[in-house]
């Protein structure tokens, strides 16, 4: 076969520019900050996720099919929380998930019944987790509930843009054993969110466009609510919009023009 | 006197009863409380209540609730923690009037004595109170209350045949629970609010949701329309209301049965009463301790409530003859909702409760404070949803999560608890058992039209379903074809053919388009399990294994059933439980094959992948 020059260049440089990917990307780090207690540590600022074609099969658990930054972030993370714990990831490699056991010894002066000692050590496990999770300082998580009753806790964080939750997804759980050892994380949050904010209706204009388009049967029902959101129709770009209450159905409309985004009976018998 | 007089008598003060008593409920339910409230009495009253329900008050199986006998069986009862504004409003919950009073407080009384009788509206209400405050005092005492704040019951809430929980937004924007407990539209004053377990199934849901959901938001255990958290949902609160009832019942009442007013006696024709034990009411041993448990048969008539072949059979004997297990098979059209499916669950936790008691010498109290306290610990920890599972939750994953917690010291089983409960839900199933290996899953044969998967395009039945007449946009020309034509919504289940002996449980589809610019999944607002436009989720409730197909295929009474979903859930095309919502584009190429990978995740088993191909008509 006859070898065409132009072609050998090409496929040279290539070559030469995944080599340079490869070991940007293998570059050692250094780490995150322990988490001291003044560091906010969920407002680190993290790498944005990177889309991964169709058809690819869902990434298991490490350490097979993870680059090997995230490789390295994850044994970080397990070498601090506890080396059995076990994580999803998603195709893109960013963490879903944490399971681990209940079983461990506290840290110094911590308090299972303590609130405000849970959610400073979520916060830690969080900031730890940063990176991993694929959390940005842009779009921060805040507390919005927490449980606790000596043998666990759970905090409950919301995904945040501008200061409006984004919904339906952006719910990160992080769940604490007796001795505040991490024994779970949930993490639904959207990485690289594109989102406007601005909202051209007042509430009650958006209520009147919704509930013309409503079910006959909700027409005349009373509409609760009108709180401000950020609406993700699909994971990546969010919308503005007003949630309501309807007879127990959750009515999300366009802050925009008035459209009905959503509509579910979260009414349970 | 003779007969025709007596005859006469007996019509004129039945006559002047009924209108007596419709007199004073038509007075009743115009009597609401003021509406500016004040402080004037302290935090005890009583109430009169047919506790737990009016047949079991009664001792009568055969009590009707057109029964003008009621008041004979009410009982004075203490009610506690009211707020003493002389409402029933109170530490833990609050209720009030919602056909009489427009959602305001009904019952009113500046000594807190709402002991009305029962042909007043405000009966219920005081009911509801009394069964409410009960309920979660016991959760406070157990250190597992949730919500912590009230929760609102709406008694007398509306006129149909259900109660539910749901959340509701007050004037200054905060979600707050509520439980609504509706009069029957089919049984003319009958009520909801009668039966104790139905107020605190109810309740139970509440406490769930806080639990899982941190209560903040108008969330829900339940993802899909169909998936086994919902199961779950629903079997935890059918039990927790017969743990707190089975300690005022006597014993010539069954505590494993859910509901022998509400769901018994309301409907006609029909039972819709759920149960605690091994198998069903129409099972041939079911008098004799369903003492066929485990088992599998429709020649003996012999099914058990053992995961995953006893999901999707309802309990209550609406059948005759002698093929039961088959009729049951063929008339029950809702093997995929989630009430029928949470009673394998709440009969291995009922287990869990009597085999608790017996291992504390017949303590009752103790073995249902251990039994609750570990339900409501383990919720704490089930899985929340992420972008590669919508719905992880699943009953097994419930079982081993109670199970890894249920030794912390707020719940406090001891290491024989602890194997007490091993052993129940290993006999149930949900724990251990043969799972499925990969490879499980293959393409069935599907609808003739469309081999191994199934399509809806009609358009009224699928503008029916969505609610949506704007979503879907072909016309009968192309939409009654059962097929995928070129810009076409249609409603697409894949027939999975399970060649494992072992049945599949809370089989998750992960569903992905190879081709999504051809094929795309509608999104959040109408696929359940949106991930993208070429990925959507959704999960079937079973799939038989071989052993399954053939022991209800086979005998005197075979059951026309296999090992494909279509054949193990044939009603699943009547209603739009489990399908995915699919557009074809407009440019998709006429005779164009679009492959679908479908990655199945069985409860039990290995995930299995099979690649469906859809032919673009």
């Amino acid at each position: 076969m006859k070898l065409n020059r132009g072609r050998l260049i090409f496929g040279l440089l290539i070559i030469a520019a995944g080599l340079a990917l490869w070991m940007a990307l293998s570059w050692p780090r250094p780490s995150l900050p322990g988490a001291p207690a003044e560091v906010d540590p969920i407002r680190s600022p993290v790498a944005v996720q990177v889309g991964a074609p169709v058809g690819v099969p869902p990434a298991a658990s490490l350490p097979d099919r993870s680059p090997l930054r995230e490789r390295a972030s994850w044994e970080r993370f397990q070498e601090r929380y506890g080396k059995a714990l076990k994580g999803e990831f998603s195709r893109e490699g960013r963490l879903l998930s944490v399971r681990g056991a209940p079983g461990g010894s506290a840290p110094p002066g911590y308090s299972a019944d303590d609130p405000g000692q849970v959610i400073q050590r979520t916060k830690a496990v969080l900031g730890d987790a940063a990176e991993l999770l694929g959390l940005e300082s842009r779009s921060p998580v805040e507390v919005t509930a927490s449980k606790v009753n000596g043998s666990s806790a759970q905090v409950y964080f919301q995904q945040t843009f501008d200061g409006l939750p984004v919904l339906p997804y952006g719910k990160v759980v992080v769940d604490l054993g007796p001795a505040g050892e991490l024994v779970g994380i949930d993490s639904d949050y959207i990485p690289a969110l594109t989102a406007s904010t601005l909202g051209g209706l007042a509430v009650e204009e958006a209520v009147r466009r919704a509930r013309s388009a409503l079910p006959p049967e909700l027409r005349e029902r009373k509409i609760e609510g009108g709180q401000r959101i950020l609406w993700v129709p699909e994971p990546g770009a969010a919308q503005p919009a007003f949630e309501f209450l309807i007879a127990g159905r959750q009515l999300v409309v366009d802050a925009r023009d008035g459209r009905i985004l959503f509509l579910k009976d979260r009414r349970e018998h | 006197m003779n007969s025709k007089v007596v005859g006469v008598w007996f019509l004129a003060v039945a006559g002047i009863a009924g209108c007596a008593k419709l007199e004073t409920r038509e007075a009743a339910t115009a009597q609401c409380a003021p509406e500016s409230l004040r402080t004037v009495t302290g935090s005890e009253g009583s109430a009169n209540v047919l506790f737990p329900d009016p047949v079991a008050a009664s001792g009568d199986p055969a009590l009707s609730p057109g029964s003008l006998r009621l008041d004979l069986f009410d009982s004075a009862a203490p009610l506690r923690n009211l707020g003493g504004r002389g409402v029933l409003e109170g530490q833990y919950v609050e209720v009030r009037n919602g056909l009489s009073c427009g959602g305001w407080f009904g019952a009113y009384d500046e000594k807190n004595l709402f002991t009305y009788p029962y042909a007043d509206a405000r009966f219920q209400e005081a009911a509801s109170y009394y069964v409410g405050d009960g309920y979660r005092s016991r959760l406070d005492e157990l250190q597992y209350l949730a919500p912590a704040e009230p929760v609102r019951i709406i008694a007398h809430c509306d006129r149909r045949d259900n109660a539910s929980f749901q959340f509701a937004r007050d004037s200054a924007g905060q979600t707050y629970p509520k439980v609504c407990l509706s009069d029957s539209s089919t049984n003319e004053g009958a009520y909801y609010s009668d039966d104790a377990v139905v107020t605190i199934h109810e309740l139970q849901h509440a406490t769930t949701i806080d639990l899982y959901t941190g209560g903040t938001r108008a969330e829900q255990l339940t993802q899909f329309f169909y998936d086994e958290a919902g199961a779950l949902n629903e079997g935890i609160s059918d039990f927790m209301a017969l743990a707190y009832t089975a300690l005022s019942l006597s014993d010539a009442f069954d505590p494993r049965q859910f509901s022998r007013w509400a769901l018994d006696k309301f409907l006609p024709n029909y039972r819709a009463t759920r149960g605690a034990h091994r198998c069903p009411e129409y099972d041939s041993a079911f008098g004799a301790r369903c003492s066929g448990f485990p088992g599998l048969s429709s020649d003996t008539n012999t099914v058990s409530y053992v995961y995953p072949d006893g999901i999707g059979w309802p309990y209550a004997d609406n059948y005759s003859g002698s093929d039961k297990l088959r009729q049951a098979f063929l008339n029950y059209r809702s093997k995929e909702e989630i009430h029928g499916n949470g009673i394998l669950l709440t009969g291995a936790l009922f287990d869990l409760y009597e085999a608790l008691k017996a291992g504390h010498g017949g303590d009752a109290l103790v073995a249902q404070g251990l039994t609750m306290k570990a339900v409501l610990e383990a919720l704490r920890h089930l899985p929340r949803p992420n972008a590669s599972n919508r719905s992880p939750v699943t009953l097994r994953g419930f079982a081993a999560t109670l199970l890894a917690w249920d030794r912390v010291p707020t719940v406090g089983f001891s290491e024989a608890d602890h194997e007490a409960a091993l052993r129940v839900f290993t006999e149930r199933g949900l724990i251990g058992g043969r799972q499925l290996e990969p490879g499980w899953a293959q393409i069935g044969d599907g609808a003739v039209e469309t081999p191994g998967l199934k399509v809806e395009d009609l358009p009224q039945t699928l503008k029916a379903w969505l609610g949506m007449p704007e979503a879907i946009p072909q016309t009968i020309e192309t939409g009654r074809n059962n097929k995928a034509d070129p810009g076409e919504v249609i409603a697409l289940w894949f027939d999975l053919k399970n060649i494992s002996e072992v049945t599949a449980g809370g089989v998750l589809l992960k569903v992905v388009s190879l081709e999504p610019e051809l094929v795309t999944f509608l999104g959040n607002d109408i696929n359940v399990g949106y991930v993208s436009p070429s990925e959507t989720q959704v999960m079937y409730s079973k799939i038989n294994g071989t052993a399954a197909a053939l022991a209800l295929s086979s005998g005197r009474y075979p059951i026309a059933t296999s090992n494909t979903y279509f054949k193990t859930v044939p009603e699943y095309r009547n209603a739009p439980v489990t399908p995915v919502w699919v557009k074809v584009a407009s440019s998709a190429p006429h005779g164009k094959q679009v492959l679908l990978r479908v990655e199945a995740l069985p409860a039990n088993g290995e995930a299995s992948v099979v690649e469906f191909p859809l032919t673009i008509n």
